[in-house]
């Protein structure tokens, strides 16, 4: 089961909120609008942030404005009957209704935390650099890189979510797994041996203070 | 198969490779290798490649000389190709015996064992060394290719080039650097690595100090990591900076210290001072490498720590605002010509005894310490390195920790392999004696 944070006004249990997620273990961890930071955000295990819109819509949208482009996870809007329409919503990944049924939102969960399709031809293509994951190749103009297995990982992983910001965490479980003692450093470690390998391409991958990386999008 | 083996097979394969070289060292360190063809490296990954391990160093005795090499695939690294040759690639290997039992006296095993015990205590060891070498006109002789006022006359700037090349070799293998610099002695030069963690970085070194002498070698000349090669001017060092962390948290930082050294990093650093002179004879293996720990030359020669004073044994770096993950501590003792595998795994073993009895970190040392008489010394309770590598010898034999760390098989090996070389210089005749008294006697 995806892990979910509950963004609310208040800290309630989120269970009395949405008819869809009574019983759903994990069950999600509630937190306030002004708990929802960039920095705590980044540290937590949560694959899905879930924002509250119903008691005060502007203020859950001002949350979500902020956090755009600073947390790795995707953001899913809770929305009340017949709000839609009157809300912005374009800082969400995506919205569902409260009246959704468990089913709906398992599958809208997953859809926003399954690796995004590639291009058409299986490639990665970004700025100068190709990525073929059928061959474990990466190229910069025509030259292949020679990367070890880890850092193709890394750069396969991030190159799909051009713009994103994969924190450390996300990272580490996604192309190390959870089992790896190492901590969040081995990222940092990589990357740099990314970049030196990536040359004049290094800036294609970005740091964003206290979070993580992002694939130049 | 897994991922990381399948990647292995795809890149030989995409990329043309024509054979893959398995390395791994022997017990002082020095880098071994063999070749196997793209045909047998599936087989290879899978159950590993035999070989004869009798003329290794340290590695079998004639009736089990039969050994396993199992390469690491996440160690898989395509080499820097040269357009003369075939593309070729290479992988770590660890060592097995023929039941599949990891080999005892194979160094790599001796540091993944050192580094469970930490992962174990809940940390993760990361080391950042600073490899200083010298570059001379041929293997034969000490001949500097920069001579300070005499540079003019030296082609411009030939070990600039060499340090650039080297450099971008490394980087194509995956091995950032952090500073590159001449240091003080006429024609030595000084090239950081970023930290990493200790398999990684012992791996690094090794990878390191070969890129080093081949890159030498296509300008026809000769890179060295001898310790001392040259009297009355600085010897090689290889300062290791060294943290634990736990998960997240760099476990040494501590804002409310005068050094900014945790509980925990103090215990480490105490634990590095108390077991210095057991554990020199593997940081410093050679005979040469006790000519460099003499006062004067800013090596280390007394038991000491020091924030400022760049002759302590152990220094610690100054607190910048902000950095704690960059908390740390550095070793000025360790010699470039060590096992790296080795080395890391004596002083993380020394660090965590440390942390495991509690050890109390002696006060700061002041520079005073560099102008008292040795009575001085003694009363103040400083101590010093071994002299010679035969007191580091008796030293080493004698210690629990070394022999619990490296384990019984090569820390046999490695003792009686280091008292022969002791007997073997005990017996030279050197050109100081002929110099000093031919004439005379």
């Amino acid at each position: 089961m995806i892990r979910l944070l509950w963004v609310g006004r208040e800290r309630l249990d989120p269970e009395e909120h949405l008819a869809s997620l009574e019983g759903r273990r994990p069950a999600p961890e509630p937190i306030t609008f002004g708990q929802a930071t960039p920095e705590a955000l980044g540290r937590h295990l949560a694959e899905v942030i879930l924002f509250d819109t119903r008691d005060s819509p502007d203020e859950a949208v001002a949350i979500m404005r902020k956090l755009r482009g600073e947390i790795s996870q995707p953001m899913l809007a809770v929305v009340g009957a017949g709000s839609v329409a009157s809300l912005d919503l374009s800082y969400a990944d995506d919205f569902i209704s409260d009246q959704a049924t468990p089913d709906e939102l398992e599958a809208r969960l997953s859809r926003l935390v399954s690796d995004p399709a590639p291009e058409s031809d299986g490639l990665i293509r970004r700025g100068e650099i190709t990525i073929n994951r059928e061959r474990f190749e990466v190229k910069v103009g025509g030259d292949a890189l020679d990367l070890t297995f880890k850092e193709f990982e890394l750069i396969a992983y991030l190159a799909a979510r051009p713009g994103k910001v994969c924190s450390r965490h996300t990272l580490l479980s996604e192309v190390w797994g959870y089992d790896f003692f190492g901590g969040t450093r081995t990222v940092d470690v990589h990357v740099r041996r990314l970049r030196a390998k990536l040359g004049s391409q290094a800036h294609m991958i970005e740091t964003v203070r206290n979070v993580g990386y992002r694939f130049s999008g | 198969m897994t991922q990381d083996k399948e990647f292995v097979l795809r890149t030989v394969e995409e990329r043309g490779i024509k054979f893959i070289r398995l390395w791994f060292t022997d017990i002082l360190g020095f880098l071994k290798a063999f070749d196997i063809t793209p045909t047998e490296l599936e087989e290879a990954l899978e159950e590993g490649m035999g070989f004869d391990g009798s003329s290794i160093e340290g590695f079998a005795r004639i009736e089990e000389s039969d050994m396993i090499a199992l390469p690491d695939a996440s160690t898989f690294q395509v080499m820097p190709s040269k357009p003369s040759r075939a593309a070729s690639a290479r992988m770590f290997c660890d060592i097995r015996l023929p039941d599949g039992q990891p080999f005892a006296g194979d160094p790599r095993q001796v540091l993944k064992r050192t580094l469970k015990r930490a992962s174990d205590l809940g940390y993760t060891y990361y080391v950042g060394p600073e490899l200083e070498f010298f570059y001379f006109r041929d293997s034969s002789s000490t001949e500097f290719l920069d001579h300070g006022s005499y540079f003019d006359l030296t082609p411009l700037d030939e070990a600039g080039d060499l340090r650039k090349r080297t450099v971008e070799y490394l980087e194509e293998m995956g091995i950032p650097v952090e500073y590159v610099h001449h240091e003080v002695a006429p024609s030595q030069h000084e090239i950081d690595l970023r930290y990493a963690d200790a398999l990684t970085m012992a791996d690094n070194v090794i990878t390191y100090r070969l890129v080093v002498k081949e890159v030498a070698q296509e300008q026809g000349v000769y890179a060295t990591f001898m310790p001392k090669p040259v009297a009355g001017i600085n010897g090689s060092g290889m300062h290791t900076h060294m943290s634990l962390f736990e998960g997240d948290r760099n476990a040494f930082f501590e804002g409310a210290d005068d050094a900014h050294l945790s509980k925990v990093g103090r215990a480490f650093l105490a634990g590095i001072l108390t077991h210095a002179r057991e554990i020199c004879a593997v940081t410093n293996q050679w005979v040469n490498s006790y000519k460099r720990l003499v006062p004067g030359f800013e090596a280390p020669v007394y038991i000491c720590w020091a924030r400022r004073n760049r002759s302590a044994l152990v220094r610690v770096p100054m607190y910048k605002p902000g950095k704690e993950s960059a908390t740390r501590i550095e070793a000025r003792f360790p010699d470039p010509a060590c096992n790296p595998y080795l080395a890391f795994s004596l002083m993380l073993a020394a660090g965590l005894e440390g942390i495991e009895q509690n050890y109390d970190l002696p006060p700061e040392a002041d520079d005073n310490i560099y102008e008292m008489s040795s009575a001085e010394r003694a009363a103040a309770g400083i101590d010093s390195l071994p002299e010679d590598l035969h007191e580091a010898i008796q030293i080493c034999e004698s210690s629990d920790l070394v022999r619990k760390t490296l384990g019984e098989h090569t820390f046999e090996w490695f003792i009686r392999n280091k008292k022969a070389e002791w007997e073997d210089h005990k017996a030279y005749v050197t050109p100081y004696e002929i110099d000093r008294y031919l004439p005379i006697l």
